[in-house]
């Protein structure tokens, strides 16, 4: 489904990566896991298309380069923060996401994702007055509103109360059994278990386990030796 | 880009009430000062002293006496200067002391010399080393004298032409009314002067002037109430933005003009009410040439607002920032100080500070006057501010 080649990331000279590659299998759910500020988020934002790498490529699955022409309509994502306009409703920023796509909206509202999220049972509500499970229910809806087939996350379930994890775990296991792609980080041991591969970020490179050799404790144990 | 600006310009109007409360902060803080400050100008001793002047009468004729009461009891006299009449001596101790502008002294046969036609000329005496205001007395004593001797000389051609013509009928007649005539203009030297005002605040009153400057002080300062709308996107949120299609520079200028509108709908009804009732103005030139310069000078001004946000790093930064540079910039620009009480050097920064193009465009909507040059400069600035805004974003978000 998504191809990274050799991406390299640096921020003035802390290599943040350091010729990254992996490849994502349609269907698959990717885990990205690492320490803190160890260039999880910055892998996702290239993969996304938020953020250029200095070096390497994306190429999706029928061989096309990863563009900002094309990045929003294959990629969904999720950033930790959630990107919405917290002075307006969940309806404002629902159309804002899905600009012109009006009817597709409207559909949505009615039996797709905000209906599955129940968006429309605070549609009206300032996103200020929301709780931090409604909000990243918010944000994942505004991310899907072109029906990505690719859904990245960042730490979606950050901050969240046990009932929102559990929506949001749902959700997710749903959208893979429809065939979609999701490439999450985390910390949540739910969410590393959930994963068909998990790979182990640190010192700019990625290592990766299968999902036969996952063990927390021994994860646990290399972020801090390593 | 369409639902962007409604996303930032519905944002922009939630922010009006904070916008409103701010604006009558700072009005009510501005009426107070300036009218604690028009207190302080006006309780200060600005009363005019009078000309004290010495005679020095060497001739004893009773006609002096006569001629002195008639002067001392014209008003244009009388409120400017007062007559003591002493001996030389005293007189020159005075002038010696300050205590006189000057001395007139009348010779011996001053008024007998009138009427045989010797004109023994008076004397005026003024201090060498006198200050302005003797400089100025002194130079008005030459010019009514240069009047006394036009009427003089006047007089005695139309008794040449009595005497040439053998006019003796019409004598008496002719001498009256060359008199009248010239005594007349003579002695109301106010005849003779134009009434020219010298302002700091140019062809503005003082109430326009510090109003006009005022009110683009409240414009800039006010956006304190909406910090939370200037306090920009975070740098992912730009960039999701961006992803989804919506350029950087995009974003900077959708944001600026959804705030220039807020404040534009709000400022506008003040401003039309301004126009239509205090200036009289027609509904033609307001709609087609003052509302949009007068938008011109909003958007400037909040992209001015936005770029100091931008370098802020969190709202209550920006508020010092944009309170503390925008006082400062006025003062240098003239809008505290009329410009030319401000030293040379102060002048020189103000011409190049973006308060000084505001402010000149805030003179031009009161004046009337609608130039391009002005405009011009208006709009630059906010291109300028614009590109800084978006350029310091980059920087930060590499």
């Amino acid at each position: 489904m998504l191809t990274a080649d050799k991406i390299t990331k640096s921020y003035s000279k802390h290599k943040v990566l350091n010729n990254v590659s992996f490849k994502v299998k349609k269907g698959e759910c990717v885990g990205i896991i690492g320490a803190n500020g160890c260039g999880k988020s910055t892998l996702l934002n290239i993969l996304s298309g938020v953020l250029k790498a200095d070096s390497g490529t994306i190429t999706f699955a029928d061989g096309s380069l990863c563009t900002p022409a094309n990045v929003s309509c294959m990629i969904g994502y999720v950033p930790q923060e959630n990107p919405l306009f917290e002075k307006l409703s969940a309806l404002d920023n629902l159309r804002f996401w899905y600009g012109k796509d009006t009817e597709v909206l409207k559909d949505d509202l009615s039996n797709g994702l905000p209906a599955l999220f129940k968006i429309t049972d605070y549609l009206n509500k300032r996103v200020e007055n929301m709780s931090g499970g409604m909000k990243k229910r918010l944000s994942i809806a505004c991310s899907l509103a072109k029906h990505q087939p690719i859904l990245i996350l960042d730490e979606p379930c950050a901050a969240l109360d046990i009932p929102g994890k559990e929506d949001i775990h749902n959700y997710l296991k749903s959208y893979l059994k429809e065939g979609n792609t999701v490439i999450i980080t985390s910390h949540e041991e739910a969410e590393i278990m959930m994963c068909d591969v998990v790979y182990f970020l640190k010192n700019g490179t990625l290592t990766r386990i299968e999902h036969n050799e996952l063990d927390i404790s021994q994860l646990i144990e290399r972020m801090r030796t390593e | 880009m369409k639902s962007y600006y409604i996303v930032q310009q519905k944002t922009a109007f939630l922010h009006i009430p904070k916008l409103l409360l701010c604006i009558l902060c700072f009005t009510l803080l501005f009426t107070g000062f300036t009218f604690a400050g028009s207190k302080l100008l006006y309780q200060s001793d600005r009363t005019v002293k009078k000309v004290n002047i010495a005679l020095v009468l060497e001739d004893d004729d009773p006609m002096i006496g006569l001629a002195l009461k008639y002067i001392n009891n014209l008003e244009s006299v009388d409120s400017v200067c007062s007559f003591y009449v002493t001996d030389r001596e005293n007189a020159y101790m005075a002038l010696e002391n300050n205590e006189i502008y000057s001395i007139v002294i009348l010779p011996e046969n001053f008024i007998n010399d009138i009427y045989n036609g010797t004109n023994t000329p008076a004397e005026i005496i003024f201090k060498e080393s006198g200050g302005a205001d003797i400089i100025l007395f002194e130079t008005l004593a030459n010019a009514a004298a240069y009047a006394l001797k036009t009427a003089q000389a006047g007089i005695y051609a139309g008794i040449d032409i009595i005497n040439d013509y053998e006019l003796k009928d019409f004598r008496r007649q002719i001498v009256n009314d060359l008199n009248e005539l010239y005594i007349k203009l003579a002695l109301k030297r106010a005849l003779l002067f134009d009434e020219d005002t010298v302002s700091a605040t140019d062809r503005l009153s003082l109430v326009t002037y510090y109003g006009a400057s005022a009110a683009v002080l409240l414009l800039i300062i006010s956006c304190i109430g909406c910090s939370s709308f200037c306090k920009n996107n975070t740098h992912r949120i730009s960039l999701l933005i961006k992803r989804h299609g919506i350029g950087e520079f995009a974003q900077v200028l959708i944001q600026c003009l959804a705030l220039a509108i807020c404040y534009f709908v709000i400022f506008a009804v003040p401003f039309l009410l301004f126009e239509f009732l205090y200036l009289e103005n027609s509904v033609f030139d307001v709609l087609f040439k003052v509302l949009p310069v007068f938008f011109i000078l909003i958007f400037s001004i909040c992209s001015y607002s936005l770029f100091l946000f931008r370098i802020a790093k969190t709202p209550q930064t920006g508020i010092l920032l944009l309170f503390t540079i925008s006082i400062v910039m006025m003062f240098f620009s003239g809008g505290i100080l009329p410009a030319p009480f401000l030293p040379s050097f102060v002048r020189g920064v103000g011409n190049l500070l973006p308060g000084s193009r505001w402010l000149h465009t805030a003179f031009c909507l009161v004046l009337g006057e609608i130039s391009l040059l002005p405009i011009a400069l208006t709009l630059g600035f906010s291109v300028l501010f614009l590109i800084l805004n978006y350029s310091f974003g980059r920087l930060e978000n590499r």
